[in-house]
Protein backbone atom coordinates (compact mmCIF):
# COMPACT_ATOMS: atom_id res chain seq x y z
CA UNK A 1 0.00 0.00 0.00
CA UNK A 2 1.56 3.27 -1.06
CA UNK A 3 -1.16 5.69 -0.11
CA UNK A 4 -1.02 8.16 2.78
CA UNK A 5 -3.76 6.08 4.36
CA UNK A 6 -1.46 3.07 4.20
CA UNK A 7 1.27 5.08 5.89
CA UNK A 8 -1.12 6.19 8.57
CA UNK A 9 -2.27 2.66 9.27
CA UNK A 10 1.26 1.31 9.40
CA UNK A 11 2.45 4.21 11.53
CA UNK A 12 -0.25 3.44 14.05
CA UNK A 13 0.68 -0.22 14.09
CA UNK A 14 4.37 0.54 14.36
CA UNK A 15 3.74 2.89 17.23
CA UNK A 16 2.36 -0.04 19.12
CA UNK A 17 5.46 -2.10 18.43
CA UNK A 18 4.59 -3.84 15.16
CA UNK A 19 7.91 -4.12 13.36
CA UNK A 20 6.28 -5.64 10.28
CA UNK A 21 4.33 -2.44 9.82
CA UNK A 22 7.50 -0.44 10.39
CA UNK A 23 9.32 -2.48 7.79
CA UNK A 24 6.58 -1.62 5.31
CA UNK A 25 7.11 2.05 6.11
CA UNK A 26 10.84 1.55 5.64
CA UNK A 27 10.36 -0.07 2.23
CA UNK A 28 8.14 2.74 1.03
CA UNK A 29 10.31 5.61 2.23
CA UNK A 30 13.88 4.37 2.09
CA UNK A 31 14.53 5.57 -1.48
CA UNK A 32 13.85 9.16 -0.56
CA UNK A 33 15.66 9.03 2.76
CA UNK A 34 18.68 7.35 1.26
CA UNK A 35 18.70 9.82 -1.60
CA UNK A 36 18.68 12.68 0.85
CA UNK A 37 21.53 11.07 2.81
CA UNK A 38 23.60 10.58 -0.32
CA UNK A 39 23.23 14.22 -1.22
CA UNK A 40 23.87 15.53 2.24
CA UNK A 41 26.82 13.37 3.27
CA UNK A 42 27.84 11.34 0.24
CA UNK A 43 27.63 7.69 -0.74
CA UNK A 44 30.18 6.52 1.79
CA UNK A 45 28.11 7.40 4.82
CA UNK A 46 24.63 7.24 3.32
CA UNK A 47 23.84 3.68 4.35
CA UNK A 48 24.78 4.18 7.97
CA UNK A 49 23.00 7.50 8.14
CA UNK A 50 19.87 6.04 6.61
CA UNK A 51 19.82 3.36 9.27
CA UNK A 52 20.28 6.01 11.93
CA UNK A 53 17.33 7.90 10.51
CA UNK A 54 14.98 4.93 10.61
CA UNK A 55 16.02 3.99 14.13
CA UNK A 56 15.33 7.58 15.12
CA UNK A 57 11.97 7.47 13.36
CA UNK A 58 11.12 4.33 15.32
CA UNK A 59 12.00 6.08 18.54
CA UNK A 60 10.03 9.17 17.59
CA UNK A 61 6.89 7.52 16.22
CA UNK A 62 4.94 8.61 19.26
CA UNK A 63 5.35 12.21 18.18
CA UNK A 64 3.79 11.62 14.77
CA UNK A 65 0.36 13.11 15.09
CA UNK A 66 -0.87 12.53 11.58
CA UNK A 67 -1.29 16.25 10.97
CA UNK A 68 1.08 16.07 8.01
CA UNK A 69 1.72 13.24 5.61
CA UNK A 70 3.98 10.59 7.06
CA UNK A 71 6.39 11.11 4.17
CA UNK A 72 6.73 14.77 5.07
CA UNK A 73 7.25 13.96 8.72
CA UNK A 74 9.88 11.29 8.14
CA UNK A 75 11.69 13.60 5.75
CA UNK A 76 11.93 16.26 8.41
CA UNK A 77 13.18 13.74 10.96
CA UNK A 78 15.77 12.63 8.43
CA UNK A 79 16.99 16.16 7.88
CA UNK A 80 17.26 16.75 11.61
CA UNK A 81 19.30 13.57 12.07
CA UNK A 82 21.58 14.47 9.21
CA UNK A 83 22.13 18.02 10.33
CA UNK A 84 22.83 16.85 13.86
CA UNK A 85 25.37 14.39 12.53
CA UNK A 86 27.08 17.10 10.55
CA UNK A 87 27.20 19.39 13.55
CA UNK A 88 28.83 16.69 15.65
CA UNK A 89 31.39 16.04 12.95
CA UNK A 90 32.07 19.72 12.65
CA UNK A 91 32.68 20.01 16.37
CA UNK A 92 34.91 16.97 16.25
CA UNK A 93 36.95 18.63 13.58
CA UNK A 94 37.19 21.70 15.75
CA UNK A 95 36.23 24.19 13.15
CA UNK A 96 33.33 26.35 12.22
CA UNK A 97 31.25 27.15 9.22
CA UNK A 98 33.30 26.58 6.13
CA UNK A 99 32.89 28.58 3.43
CA UNK A 100 35.37 30.98 1.99
CA UNK A 101 38.40 28.78 2.52
CA UNK A 102 36.65 25.67 1.26
CA UNK A 103 35.18 27.56 -1.65
CA UNK A 104 38.60 28.67 -2.72
CA UNK A 105 39.97 25.19 -2.25
CA UNK A 106 37.17 23.49 -4.12
CA UNK A 107 38.55 21.87 -7.22
CA UNK A 108 36.74 22.99 -10.31
CA UNK A 109 37.94 20.90 -13.15
CA UNK A 110 37.84 21.93 -16.74
CA UNK A 111 34.47 21.93 -18.39
CA UNK A 112 35.56 19.40 -20.95
CA UNK A 113 36.45 16.86 -18.29
CA UNK A 114 33.53 17.44 -15.95
CA UNK A 115 30.67 17.86 -18.37
CA UNK A 116 29.52 14.28 -17.92
CA UNK A 117 29.23 14.47 -14.15
CA UNK A 118 25.79 14.27 -12.72
CA UNK A 119 24.46 16.52 -10.03
CA UNK A 120 25.06 14.10 -7.18
CA UNK A 121 28.66 13.70 -8.15
CA UNK A 122 29.09 17.43 -8.49
CA UNK A 123 27.71 17.86 -5.00
CA UNK A 124 30.74 16.10 -3.59
CA UNK A 125 32.91 19.00 -4.57
CA UNK A 126 30.81 21.59 -2.79
CA UNK A 127 31.67 22.97 0.61
CA UNK A 128 29.33 21.71 3.27
CA UNK A 129 27.36 24.90 3.81
CA UNK A 130 26.67 25.46 0.13
CA UNK A 131 25.83 21.80 -0.41
CA UNK A 132 23.32 21.71 2.41
CA UNK A 133 21.48 24.78 1.15
CA UNK A 134 21.52 23.56 -2.44
CA UNK A 135 20.16 20.14 -1.47
CA UNK A 136 17.45 21.58 0.73
CA UNK A 137 16.39 24.29 -1.71
CA UNK A 138 16.87 22.95 -5.20
CA UNK A 139 16.49 19.23 -4.54
CA UNK A 140 14.16 19.01 -1.57
CA UNK A 141 12.04 22.06 -2.22
CA UNK A 142 12.42 23.99 1.01
CA UNK A 143 12.12 27.78 1.07
CA UNK A 144 14.89 30.06 2.22
CA UNK A 145 13.13 30.98 5.44
CA UNK A 146 12.68 27.28 6.27
CA UNK A 147 16.31 26.56 5.51
CA UNK A 148 17.40 29.51 7.60
CA UNK A 149 15.48 28.09 10.54
CA UNK A 150 16.88 24.58 10.07
CA UNK A 151 20.47 25.69 9.73
CA UNK A 152 20.30 28.61 12.12
CA UNK A 153 21.43 31.09 9.50
CA UNK A 154 19.84 34.15 7.96
CA UNK A 155 17.77 34.02 4.79
CA UNK A 156 20.40 36.23 3.18
CA UNK A 157 23.08 33.66 3.95
CA UNK A 158 20.86 30.92 2.58
CA UNK A 159 20.41 32.82 -0.69
CA UNK A 160 24.09 33.54 -0.91
CA UNK A 161 25.04 29.91 -0.29
CA UNK A 162 22.55 28.75 -2.87
CA UNK A 163 23.99 31.01 -5.52
CA UNK A 164 27.50 29.84 -4.71
CA UNK A 165 26.46 26.22 -4.94
CA UNK A 166 24.74 26.72 -8.26
CA UNK A 167 27.75 28.50 -9.70
CA UNK A 168 30.09 25.72 -8.57
CA UNK A 169 27.84 23.01 -9.97
CA UNK A 170 27.44 24.96 -13.17
CA UNK A 171 31.19 25.07 -13.53
CA UNK A 172 31.32 21.31 -13.25
CA UNK A 173 28.30 20.29 -15.25
CA UNK A 174 27.99 22.69 -18.12
CA UNK A 175 30.62 22.59 -20.76
CA UNK B 1 26.55 48.82 -19.27
CA UNK B 2 26.25 48.52 -15.49
CA UNK B 3 28.37 46.08 -13.47
CA UNK B 4 27.34 42.48 -13.92
CA UNK B 5 24.70 41.64 -11.27
CA UNK B 6 25.93 38.07 -10.94
CA UNK B 7 25.11 37.74 -7.25
CA UNK B 8 21.46 38.46 -7.94
CA UNK B 9 20.98 36.10 -10.84
CA UNK B 10 19.91 33.14 -8.72
CA UNK B 11 17.26 35.27 -7.07
CA UNK B 12 16.21 36.37 -10.53
CA UNK B 13 15.95 32.75 -11.65
CA UNK B 14 13.88 31.97 -8.56
CA UNK B 15 11.65 35.01 -9.12
CA UNK B 16 12.47 36.37 -5.70
CA UNK B 17 13.40 39.92 -6.66
CA UNK B 18 11.22 42.95 -6.17
CA UNK B 19 9.64 44.35 -9.34
CA UNK B 20 12.14 47.26 -9.58
CA UNK B 21 15.10 44.92 -9.08
CA UNK B 22 13.72 42.49 -11.58
CA UNK B 23 13.24 45.23 -14.15
CA UNK B 24 16.81 46.36 -13.61
CA UNK B 25 18.18 42.86 -14.10
CA UNK B 26 16.11 42.30 -17.21
CA UNK B 27 17.35 45.55 -18.67
CA UNK B 28 20.90 44.38 -18.04
CA UNK B 29 20.30 40.95 -19.53
CA UNK B 30 18.96 42.44 -22.73
CA UNK B 31 22.35 44.09 -23.27
CA UNK B 32 24.68 41.47 -21.76
CA UNK B 33 24.95 38.11 -23.55
CA UNK B 34 27.32 36.66 -20.95
CA UNK B 35 24.90 37.28 -18.07
CA UNK B 36 22.00 36.04 -20.18
CA UNK B 37 23.97 32.85 -20.84
CA UNK B 38 24.70 32.53 -17.13
CA UNK B 39 21.00 32.77 -16.37
CA UNK B 40 20.36 29.94 -18.81
CA UNK B 41 23.09 27.90 -17.13
CA UNK B 42 21.65 28.47 -13.67
CA UNK B 43 18.24 27.41 -14.89
CA UNK B 44 19.80 24.27 -16.32
CA UNK B 45 21.43 23.49 -12.96
CA UNK B 46 18.12 23.91 -11.16
CA UNK B 47 16.37 21.68 -13.69
CA UNK B 48 19.09 19.05 -13.35
CA UNK B 49 18.79 19.11 -9.57
CA UNK B 50 15.04 18.63 -9.73
CA UNK B 51 15.36 15.75 -12.17
CA UNK B 52 17.45 13.61 -9.84
CA UNK B 53 15.44 10.54 -8.96
CA UNK B 54 15.44 8.68 -5.70
CA UNK B 55 16.66 5.12 -5.84
CA UNK B 56 16.82 2.51 -3.09
CA UNK B 57 20.19 1.77 -1.51
CA UNK B 58 22.32 -0.86 -3.19
CA UNK B 59 21.96 -3.21 -0.24
CA UNK B 60 19.03 -3.95 2.03
CA UNK B 61 19.46 -1.85 5.16
CA UNK B 62 16.45 -3.29 6.96
CA UNK B 63 18.22 -6.16 8.80
CA UNK B 64 20.54 -3.69 10.50
CA UNK B 65 17.66 -1.45 11.43
CA UNK B 66 15.62 -4.37 12.75
CA UNK B 67 18.55 -5.52 14.89
CA UNK B 68 18.96 -2.11 16.44
CA UNK B 69 15.26 -1.73 17.06
CA UNK B 70 15.10 -5.13 18.66
CA UNK B 71 18.05 -4.34 20.91
CA UNK B 72 16.36 -1.15 21.98
CA UNK B 73 13.09 -2.93 22.60
CA UNK B 74 14.85 -5.78 24.38
CA UNK B 75 12.30 -8.24 23.13
CA UNK B 76 11.10 -10.31 20.21
CA UNK B 77 10.28 -8.89 16.82
CA UNK B 78 6.58 -8.87 17.53
CA UNK B 79 6.00 -7.77 21.07
CA UNK B 80 2.85 -7.49 23.09
CA UNK B 81 1.20 -4.15 22.78
CA UNK B 82 1.01 -3.74 26.51
CA UNK B 83 4.74 -4.19 27.00
CA UNK B 84 5.91 -1.42 24.73
CA UNK B 85 3.96 1.74 25.18
CA UNK B 86 0.92 3.07 26.84
CA UNK B 87 -2.19 3.17 24.68
CA UNK B 88 -2.69 6.66 23.34
CA UNK B 89 -3.31 8.92 20.44
CA UNK B 90 -5.77 6.90 18.40
CA UNK B 91 -8.44 8.82 16.63
CA UNK B 92 -11.20 6.24 16.69
CA UNK B 93 -14.55 7.75 17.17
CA UNK B 94 -16.10 4.44 18.15
CA UNK B 95 -17.19 3.36 21.59
CA UNK B 96 -14.14 1.69 22.99
CA UNK B 97 -15.92 -1.24 24.55
CA UNK B 98 -17.48 -2.13 21.23
CA UNK B 99 -14.09 -1.97 19.60
CA UNK B 100 -12.65 -4.23 22.24
CA UNK B 101 -15.34 -6.84 21.75
CA UNK B 102 -14.86 -6.78 18.00
CA UNK B 103 -11.13 -7.08 18.43
CA UNK B 104 -11.50 -10.17 20.56
CA UNK B 105 -13.84 -11.71 18.03
CA UNK B 106 -11.47 -10.93 15.18
CA UNK B 107 -8.54 -12.42 16.99
CA UNK B 108 -10.56 -15.50 17.75
CA UNK B 109 -11.42 -15.97 14.10
CA UNK B 110 -7.76 -15.47 13.23
CA UNK B 111 -6.85 -18.18 15.68
CA UNK B 112 -9.41 -20.41 14.01
CA UNK B 113 -7.74 -19.87 10.66
CA UNK B 114 -4.35 -20.69 12.11
CA UNK B 115 -5.76 -23.81 13.69
CA UNK B 116 -7.36 -24.84 10.43
CA UNK B 117 -4.17 -24.29 8.54
CA UNK B 118 -2.03 -26.02 11.11
CA UNK B 119 -4.33 -29.02 10.92
CA UNK B 120 -2.93 -29.59 7.46
CA UNK B 121 -6.30 -29.61 5.74
CA UNK B 122 -6.51 -26.21 4.24
CA UNK B 123 -4.09 -25.41 1.50
CA UNK B 124 -2.94 -28.62 -0.02
CA UNK B 125 0.51 -28.08 -1.48
CA UNK B 126 0.77 -24.66 0.11
CA UNK B 127 -0.06 -25.75 3.61
CA UNK B 128 3.53 -26.58 4.38
CA UNK B 129 4.81 -23.17 3.40
CA UNK B 130 6.76 -21.58 6.23
CA UNK B 131 4.92 -18.98 8.22
CA UNK B 132 6.40 -15.58 7.82
CA UNK B 133 5.78 -14.52 11.40
CA UNK B 134 4.96 -15.96 14.74
CA UNK B 135 1.34 -15.59 15.81
CA UNK B 136 0.61 -12.25 17.31
CA UNK B 137 1.21 -12.33 21.00
CA UNK B 138 -1.95 -12.11 22.95
CA UNK B 139 -4.14 -13.71 20.32
CA UNK B 140 -7.05 -15.57 21.79
CA UNK B 141 -6.40 -19.27 21.67
CA UNK B 142 -9.94 -20.57 21.92
CA UNK B 143 -11.97 -20.42 18.72
CA UNK B 144 -15.25 -18.63 18.83
CA UNK B 145 -18.41 -20.61 19.00
CA UNK B 146 -19.26 -22.32 15.76
CA UNK B 147 -15.87 -21.76 14.26
CA UNK B 148 -13.85 -24.40 16.02
CA UNK B 149 -11.90 -27.19 14.43
CA UNK B 150 -14.54 -29.66 15.38
CA UNK B 151 -17.04 -27.91 13.14
CA UNK B 152 -14.79 -27.58 10.11
CA UNK B 153 -15.71 -30.06 7.43
CA UNK B 154 -13.11 -32.49 6.21
CA UNK B 155 -11.38 -31.09 3.16
CA UNK B 156 -9.54 -32.85 0.44
CA UNK B 157 -7.62 -31.52 -2.50
CA UNK B 158 -10.60 -32.32 -4.68
CA UNK B 159 -12.66 -29.86 -2.66
CA UNK B 160 -10.60 -26.93 -3.72
CA UNK B 161 -12.42 -24.53 -6.00
CA UNK B 162 -9.28 -22.65 -6.92
CA UNK B 163 -5.62 -23.06 -6.05
CA UNK B 164 -5.25 -22.55 -2.33
CA UNK B 165 -8.95 -21.93 -1.89
CA UNK B 166 -10.77 -24.05 0.64
CA UNK B 167 -14.13 -23.73 2.31
CA UNK B 168 -12.40 -23.32 5.63
CA UNK B 169 -10.19 -20.52 4.50
CA UNK B 170 -12.99 -18.73 2.73
CA UNK B 171 -15.23 -19.18 5.74
CA UNK B 172 -12.58 -17.85 8.09
CA UNK B 173 -11.95 -14.81 5.89
CA UNK B 174 -15.65 -14.22 5.45
CA UNK B 175 -16.14 -14.36 9.18
CA UNK B 176 -13.29 -11.95 9.78
CA UNK B 177 -14.64 -9.57 7.16
CA UNK B 178 -18.13 -9.83 8.55
CA UNK B 179 -16.88 -8.97 12.00
CA UNK B 180 -14.86 -6.11 10.58
CA UNK B 181 -17.94 -4.81 8.78
CA UNK B 182 -19.82 -4.82 12.03
CA UNK B 183 -17.10 -2.92 13.85
CA UNK B 184 -17.66 0.81 14.03
CA UNK B 185 -14.09 1.56 13.06
CA UNK B 186 -12.87 5.03 12.22
CA UNK B 187 -13.77 5.59 8.53
CA UNK B 188 -10.29 6.71 7.60
CA UNK B 189 -8.75 3.62 9.13
CA UNK B 190 -11.37 1.38 7.55
CA UNK B 191 -10.57 2.89 4.16
CA UNK B 192 -6.90 2.06 4.64
CA UNK B 193 -7.73 -1.49 5.66
CA UNK B 194 -10.00 -1.95 2.64
CA UNK B 195 -7.33 -0.65 0.28
CA UNK B 196 -4.80 -3.02 1.74
CA UNK B 197 -7.18 -5.95 1.45
CA UNK B 198 -7.99 -5.03 -2.14
CA UNK B 199 -4.31 -5.11 -3.04
CA UNK B 200 -3.91 -8.49 -1.37
CA UNK B 201 -7.02 -9.88 -3.06
CA UNK B 202 -5.67 -8.74 -6.41
CA UNK B 203 -2.38 -10.50 -5.71
CA UNK B 204 -4.25 -13.66 -4.73
CA UNK B 205 -6.31 -13.55 -7.92
CA UNK B 206 -3.23 -13.09 -10.08
CA UNK B 207 -1.39 -15.92 -8.38
CA UNK B 208 -4.35 -18.23 -8.74
CA UNK B 209 -4.57 -17.44 -12.43
CA UNK B 210 -0.89 -18.25 -12.79
CA UNK B 211 -1.38 -21.50 -10.91
CA UNK B 212 -4.12 -22.53 -13.30
CA UNK B 213 -1.40 -22.60 -15.94
CA UNK B 214 1.18 -24.28 -13.76
CA UNK B 215 -0.44 -25.90 -10.70
CA UNK B 216 2.76 -27.53 -9.46
CA UNK B 217 4.93 -24.42 -9.45
CA UNK B 218 6.52 -24.37 -6.01
CA UNK B 219 7.15 -20.63 -5.98
CA UNK B 220 3.59 -19.77 -6.96
CA UNK B 221 2.16 -22.10 -4.36
CA UNK B 222 4.40 -20.69 -1.67
CA UNK B 223 3.60 -17.16 -2.75
CA UNK B 224 -0.12 -17.89 -2.66
CA UNK B 225 0.13 -19.29 0.85
CA UNK B 226 2.16 -16.29 1.96
CA UNK B 227 -0.29 -13.84 0.44
CA UNK B 228 -3.28 -15.58 1.95
CA UNK B 229 -1.54 -15.55 5.31
CA UNK B 230 -0.86 -11.84 4.81
CA UNK B 231 -4.57 -11.24 4.39
CA UNK B 232 -5.16 -12.86 7.75
CA UNK B 233 -2.34 -10.76 9.17
CA UNK B 234 -3.95 -7.56 7.97
CA UNK B 235 -7.26 -8.51 9.52
CA UNK B 236 -5.48 -9.36 12.75
CA UNK B 237 -3.63 -6.06 12.61
CA UNK B 238 -6.95 -4.31 12.37
CA UNK B 239 -8.04 -6.18 15.44
CA UNK B 240 -4.91 -5.18 17.29
CA UNK B 241 -5.57 -1.55 16.46
CA UNK B 242 -9.09 -1.79 17.71
CA UNK B 243 -7.87 -3.42 20.88
CA UNK B 244 -5.15 -0.84 21.34
CA UNK B 245 -7.71 1.92 21.21
CA UNK B 246 -9.39 0.65 24.31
Amino acid sequence: MTTPEGDLLDARLATEGDTRAFERLYRRHVPRVHGLARRMVGWEEADELTQDVFVRVWERLETFRGDAAFGTWIHRVAINVMLARQEVRKRDRGRFEDDEAEMDATPVASREVESSLDVETALRNLPEGARRVFVLHDMEGYKHHEIAEMLDITTGTSKSQLHRARMLIRNQLIA
Amino acid sequence: MNAHPIEQLSEYVDDELSPPERARIEAHLSDCPSCARLVDDLRAVVAAARSVEDVPPARDLWPGIADRIERRSGGPTIVPIESRREPRRFSFSVPQLAAASIAIALLSAGAVWMAIRDSGSALGPTASAPRSEEPITGAVEEPISGMGEETAPAVTVADRRAPGETPEYEAAVAELERLLDEAAIDPELRKAIDENLAIIDDAIRQTRRALEEDPDDVYLNTHLASTMQHKIDVLQDAARLARAST
